[in-house]
């Protein structure tokens, strides 16, 4: 029997931060099922950065066999684990990271991406990630393809796989206009998307049939076409019911997103 | 015939003196031997005081495109993980913890530096950022089936440096008499010396043949690269 691996952030999270929501149609969730495994290890966390995700594969490594479907979901190169306890703040540049840090992190982090943070380096590192997650694919001859959450600047993200487009695309293409996307974000959403894993139901079922023929017949995963797009808008909301998390921007940032188990 | 050239990428271990200093030294020191053991045309030397394993990698991504596969070698130094590429034209900075730091930075670079390493640094980050890089040298030694060998200035246990047992500052360090870290840091910080290490690539002329021996065995025979024996030892 096999397992699924998921390693990501908030791309690859559940609906809610409550153990009683398993978000069934959650694509990783329904994926495994479809391939047979009898496990779904999902470490997947909202805000945390390469650095983090690298950290649990790391952590599981020795667990992982070649029968096993791992699926690495790679995040913003900006956002950093500086903070030991606090992974889930690595994205930084949040508009209310002062409310769950101390003022000397607060201003230590300011600081450091004033001062200290540069693109060409962030960039390097989310290279030198890549080539890391690809080295240990060969390594331990994992079943492994690795998809973009955000942007990847035309490298290639994936090693035993192709893959076009990112998770980003798909997430904001659901929107209708610029204007739905930011009174979705500013006042539905209360500043933070809750949508499952960024996306609507149905763009779940999409990527999980991608996902699903190129694990089984090594078709390129085309993150580009063939999803729903425009579908949310301020005047169409009603079939999002059922489909939003109970997630509280004020009390729950800084703590971790619930991923269930089977 | 001569053919191809050596590249070397990395932090001091790597540095050439001057050029006059050079021109007497050449025969002797470790980088331009192993070129002529390797019957390279030449060599690139890419290394500076301080970098950081980041600045490193860079430059080798940049010259990746000049970089022959089938007769080229390289030589990447593996630097502490602590060290920092903070600011793109400032590379020896990246050793961030070296005192003094307030000279080669404006004051608010300084306290942002402080605030880092007071608030920010108590994290995995270091080991998981040097992890990436000696992984991804790894991955792309294999997929561009380069001549490349991992020489680790510095030794972290958690770290896998291939190829490879001990590190350089292992052998600059017992070169001092005592062989310890008190024993060096005394001989460093003493005058005439006063901090500024006066050995090329942090290591005495004999040490240089010996590291050039011991990298085209590597290289040449796929031998272990031993840093910890047959060095010169307690010789200052």
């Amino acid at each position: 029997m096999s397992k699924i691996w998921i390693f990501g952030d908030s791309y690859g999270t559940h609906l809610a931060n409550n153990s009683e929501k398993i978000t069934p149609w959650f694509w990783a969730y329904s994926l495994g099922k479809r391939l047979g495994c009898n496990e779904y290890k999902n470490f997947s966390q909202w805000g945390v950065g390469n650095d983090y995700i690298h950290h649990e594969i790391d952590l599981h490594a020795e667990e992982i066999s070649p029968q096993d479907y791992v699926i690495v979901i790679t995040s913003s190169s900006t956002r950093e684990w500086l903070i030991e306890g606090q992974p889930t703040l690595s994205n930084f540049y949040v508009d209310n990271l002062h409310e769950h840090v101390t003022r000397d992190q607060y201003n230590a982090i300011v600081m450091y991406a004033n001062n200290l943070q540069f693109y060409r380096k962030t960039q390097l590192n989310f290279i030198k990630m890549l080539g890391s997650i690809h080295y240990m694919t060969d390594k331990y001859n994992w079943n492994a393809i690795v998809i973009p959450g955000f942007e990847h600047d035309g490298f290639p993200v994936s090693h035993k796989y192709t893959v076009k487009g990112s998770l980003f695309d798909v997430c904001y293409n659901e929107f209708e206009s610029k204007q739905d996307t930011e009174w979705f974000y500013n006042e539905f959403s209360d500043t933070i998307d809750r949508r499952a894993g960024h996306l609507i139901k149905n763009n779940h079922k999409i990527l999980e049939d991608k996902l699903y023929n190129t694990f089984t017949n090594n078709k390129i995963l085309d993150l580009t076409t063939e999803f729903e797009e425009r579908k949310i808008s301020k005047n169409n909301i009603e079939f999002l019911e059922n489909q939003i998390s109970e997630y509280h921007i004020i009390e729950d940032r800084g703590v971790s997103a619930f991923v269930p188990k089977y | 015939m001569k053919k191809g050239k050596l590249w070397v990428f990395g932090d001091s271990y790597g540095q050439l003196p001057g050029k006059d200093d050079f021109e007497k030294l050449k025969d002797q020191l470790w980088i331009p031997m192993l070129a002529e053991k390797l019957n390279h045309s030449n060599f690139y030397n890419i290394c500076h005081n301080g970098a950081a394993n980041e600045w490193s990698y860079y430059n080798f991504v940049n010259n990746i495109h000049l970089i022959n596969a089938k007769e080229d070698t390289i030589v990447f130094i593996v630097t502490q993980i602590h060290r920092q590429w903070f600011f793109y034209d400032n590379i020896g900075v990246s050793n961030h913890y070296m005192s003094g730091i307030e000279e080669y930075v404006d004051k608010d670079k300084a306290t942002a530096i402080r605030y880092y390493q007071k608030y920010l640094s108590d994290n995995p980050q270091d080991l998981i950022r040097a992890q990436w890089f000696l992984y991804s040298l790894e991955m792309i030694k294999l997929k561009q089936a380069y001549n490349m060998i991992v020489l680790p200035g510095f030794r972290e246990n958690d770290l896998d440096y291939g190829n490879s047992i001990g590190c350089l500052f292992d052998v600059c360090v017992n070169e001092i008499k005592g062989k310890t870290m008190e024993a060096w840091r005394n001989w460093l910080t003493s005058k005439p010396r006063s901090g500024a290490d006066p050995r090329t690539g942090h290591l005495s002329i004999d040490n240089h043949k010996i590291l050039a021996e011991k990298l085209y065995n590597s290289v040449v025979h796929n031998q272990v690269l031993d840093l910890s024996k047959d060095f010169k030892e307690e010789i200052l």
